[in-house]
């Protein structure tokens, strides 16, 4: 082990957060929500301490994770230097300058829209948020990045309870351009999906086509994301472990990790340890191309941090992502839609991340999905579940949609994401 | 805690406001992580935070800060939200005034422990861990947070509460046929650190459940009837009812409140279901007083299958017109608080463990959750299962999701067993941002008829 001089980095997180929220079509409460926290790593005598505090000026926190070190994980890593940044402007001066008076302005829109399509006795819960954050990280090397983002995230539920049966419908959007996002658009998604949803069913046990949503691909691939960690390759227990350049998915597939996708709150030019971001890719014709590496993940085995590390209030830094970003497909996801005999739309699942995802193993119910028949979605799914292992599911891939949507991704990170049409998916029902 | 009382602001500076309440707390936490032999983190925090949240005209404003000495300005913010949203029908239910001051409930509390005797006693489990046969990872995880409360509001309610949460978890990975499994001994305790000298007593019957993982074979889905044990059981009431019973979610929905109104039959003769914040601290959801300054009290949910009361915090209670529960709840000051669980559980039966057996013939007993989500559609992931043929115990199973309707499900409870066990795991309650929450649930070990199973 090399024994260093004293290092250090530390990473300094501080939001501001206006949320807005709408219960049964009323407004009913507007907040204020500011937070601050910086992580700090001290680098000594080849092993890293660290500290996390809200309180403490710099001088202090540096000291504390300095008396930590001797205690610490042996850690031999090199800070990184400044360096040129690419851009990934994620902040909007619109967004910015949205109050709360705007917030109550759009929820409004998406309350009463949905009252003059749907009729006004069924409540619509809707709540916004515009968030304003400041991510900076500096280090002993003379790192001293700064990086502000905006976001406005806009979400409705509307539900129908009758006896045996809540019908729940739910809409989100978000982006860190105001502009990008449409409540008039959301009244008319989520009337539609109200309609396409009047009637239930049930299914026999069976398998059969199943596309996928742009939400519920992040959660189907789960399993997949688990393997990409670099904590998972360093101990060997990602099945992914020496596949790299192999094929793992369908050759339709093809996926980056994009820190400079526009309109997204989470693009950003370097991560939570000042590693400069880069587009990578992920997934390249099905073939893996990278994990997803820490700095001390990377040394670990032997590789190079990938950036899209995070850092949190408990933590030392974990790998991630900026934005999750799948390639679009050829046919509209309507046509692909209409080429579907009998299968089922699943919106959004739940338990997803639950089974043995190191595995690879799913096993999900489904909150939001529909039963296809000929060529459209008839009726709304009930105490149905599918399961699988992403290994073998994401190989039968019939169709990848050219149209895509922006969304929350894993673990706190953004995606965008196309509709995908799997072959052959097991599903359960009563 | 005196460092915190300071910054209280008083009544003369909420004037005009219809009801205020302010949250301040100071926080100190440890954590470290050992694994396969080599310490992997040590993470200790220092953490502020507060909040102003009043009412004003029916409507709420909220303003949440880490610097105690901003309170004054997030008092402003927080009226000019409540301004904002320009009138409404919110109110409270209003309680007299108080003071009282909480201890902490540990044997040896976590400052009195010397930094070094918390690192020794991970290493030596993971040590243990990594000695069994098969395991190819052993990782121990431990944490304890420290944290002192003071809540003040304008009914003169003042409360000073240190709490101490000790959390750990010991865990095994193994390998079947290459595929890796995993199972820990775990728990979230509002404890000292003699909670964690107690986990080394359950690392052989841990490493003993990684076996039974690894002998197991995938579950077939399809329809079952099954026995669940207290671990799984609770997850169903707190994932199932428990969440479905949070008044907040459905108070402002008359079609929901009709389903969900007291007196209703919801469930079998045999079921009873209790949320109780007073059990102790071997049980994480234990408080003596709310976030809304209630006092935890013991709510019988369901009777004998009759819905009797819901959860409440003190706006859902005046707008239904019923008694607050105490169960508002915040992860932490940066957080307005929403209807939470504590500690939630189904009550024992009379059955024995065989007599449930012979009951189910052939079927599925299925033990542990890696997890769940809830509501009236709820899924879960089983740890192990093992099928049942002709009342008898036979092949463990893995791989599989039970699943269901909530309604349906509280139906088709048939029996309950004898003893109950309250777990109260690592992991805790999430709902929207506001995740780990720390809970606890059980009960007995419950039949369940027709139960959908989720496998290849």
């Amino acid at each position: 082990m090399r024994m260093a001089p004293r290092s250090y980095d530390i990473y300094r997180l501080a939001k501001d957060v206006t949320p807005v929220n709408f219960e049964a079509g009323e407004l009913t409460g507007i907040q204020g929500k500011a937070a601050v926290f910086s992580a700090c790593r001290v680098l000594e005598g080849g092993r890293a301490g660290y500290y996390a505090t809200s309180t403490l000026g710099d001088e202090e926190i540096i000291r504390r994770a300095a008396e930590m070190a001797p205690y610490g994980p042996e850690v031999d890593i090199d800070l990184p230097g400044p360096v040129e940044l690419g851009e990934a402007p994620a902040f909007s001066e619109e967004t910015a300058n949205l109050t709360a008076d705007d917030l109550v302005a759009w929820g409004r829109r998406i309350t009463e829209g949905l009252g003059e399509r749907l009729g006004s006795d069924l409540p619509v819960n809707v709540a916004l948020e515009r968030g304003l954050t400041r991510k900076e990280v500096r280090n002993s090397e003379g790192v001293a990045y700064t990086h502000v983002a905006t976001g406005l995230t806009v979400s409705a539920e509307l539900s129908e309870a009758r006896e045996g049966d809540i019908h729940v419908v739910f809409d989100l959007a978000c982006s860190s351009e105001s502009a990008d996002l449409d409540p008039d658009r959301m009244v008319r998604y989520m009337a539609d999906y109200y309609r396409m949803g009047s009637e239930t069913t049930s299914l026999a046990k069976g398998e059969m086509p199943v596309l996928l949503h742009p939400f519920a691909v992040p959660q189907f691939l789960k399993p997949l994301l688990v393997g990409l960690d670099g904590e998972k390759v360093k101990d060997g227990v990602s099945p992914l472990v020496n596949l790299r350049g192999e094929q793992i998915f369908h050759e339709g597939l093809t996926m980056w990790d994009d820190p400079f996708l526009p309109g997204s709150p989470g693009s950003a030019p370097f991560d939570a340890e000042g590693v400069a971001a880069r587009k990578r890719p992920l997934l390249a014709r099905g073939v893996l191309k990278s994990f997803n590496h820490t700095l001390e993940t990377a040394r670990a085995t032997g590789r190079e941090p990938t950036g899209g590390a995070r850092r949190g209030v408990g933590g030392k830094p974990a790998p991630g992502t900026f934005n999750l970003v799948m390639e679009a497909g050829e046919a509209p996801h309507e046509e692909i839609l209409g080429s579907i005999d009998r299968g089922l739309l699943l919106r959004y699942m739940s338990g997803s991340g639950q089974a043995n995802n190191l595995a690879g193993e799913f096993s999900m119910g489904v909150l939001a999905g529909y039963l296809i028949e000929g060529g459209r979605p008839v009726k709304r799914l009930k105490s149905v579940m599918v399961a699988g292992n992403v290994y073998e599911t994401f190989r039968n891939v019939a169709a990848v949609s050219s149209d895509r949507i922006q969304s929350g991704g894993d673990g706190g990170g953004y995606a965008l994401m196309p509709y995908v049409l799997l072959e052959g998916v097991a599903v359960a029902g009563v | 805690m005196e460092s915190l009382r300071k910054y209280l602001p008083g009544p003369a500076d909420f004037r005009g406001v219809d009801y205020w309440e302010v949250r301040l707390e100071a926080e100190a936490a440890t954590r470290l992580r050992v694994k396969n032999g080599d310490v992997e983190a040590i993470t200790p925090s220092d953490t502020a935070r507060g909040n102003v949240r009043v009412l004003l005209n029916g409507g709420w404003g909220f303003s949440s800060f880490n610097h105690p000495g901003e309170v004054k300005e997030h008092l402003a913010r927080a009226v000019a939200c409540a301004r904002s949203v320009g009138g409404g029908d919110a109110r409270v239910l209003a309680l007299g005034p108080t003071e009282d001051r909480v201890p902490p409930r540990c044997e040896r509390h976590p400052d009195d422990v010397p930094f070094r005797e918390k690192l020794d006693t991970a290493k030596s489990y993971e040590e243990r861990i990594r000695a069994h046969a098969g395991v190819v990872t052993a990782e121990v995880a431990y944490e304890d947070v420290v944290r002192y409360k003071i809540f003040l509001n304008s009914e003169g309610r003042l409360l000073e509460t240190e709490e101490v949460v000790t959390r750990a978890v010991a865990r095994a990975t193994g390998k079947a046929n290459g595929v890796p499994e995993s199972h820990a001994a775990n728990f979230r305790y509002r404890a000292g650190f003699e909670a964690f000298e107690a986990l080394g007593e359950e690392i052989p019957e841990m490493l003993w459940g990684l076996e039974e993982l690894l002998a197991a074979r995938d579950a077939r889905g399809g329809t079952y009837d099954c026995i669940v044990n207290p671990e799984l059981a609770g997850v169903f009431v707190h994932e199932a009812f428990g969440h479905t019973s949070e008044a907040d979610s459905f108070y402002r929905d008359p079609r929901m409140a009709r389903i969900m109104r007291r007196g209703r039959t919801l469930g079998s003769p045999a079921l009873t279901i209790v949320d109780d914040p007073t059990l102790g601290p071997k049980h994480a959801g234990s408080l003596a007083y709310d976030d809304e300054g209630v006092d935890g009290r013991r709510t019988v949910l369901l009777e004998e299958g009759v819905l009797i009361a819901h959860l409440h915090n003190r706006a859902t209670a005046a707008r239904l017109g019923e008694e607050v529960t105490g169960n508002a709840r915040a992860l932490n000051a940066s957080f307005p608080p929403l209807v939470r669980m504590t500690n939630t559980f189904i009550e024992p039966g009379e059955a024995t463990f065989e007599e449930l057996l012979s009951e189910l013939g052939d079927g599925l007993y299925v033990k542990d959750s890696r997890g769940g989500t809830g509501g009236e559609e709820f899924t879960f992931n089983a740890r192990v299962g093992y099928l049942v043929e002709g009342g008898e115990i036979t092949r463990p199973v893995k791989n599989f999701t039970l699943a269901g309707n909530l309604f349906t499900t509280l139906k088709n409870i048939v029996l309950c067993s004898r003893g109950r066990e309250i777990i109260s795991s690592a992991g805790g309650c999430g709902r929207g941002e506001q995740v780990p929450l720390p809970v606890s649930c059980g009960g007995p070990h419950v039949l369940i008829k027709n139960a959908l199973i989720g496998g290849r």
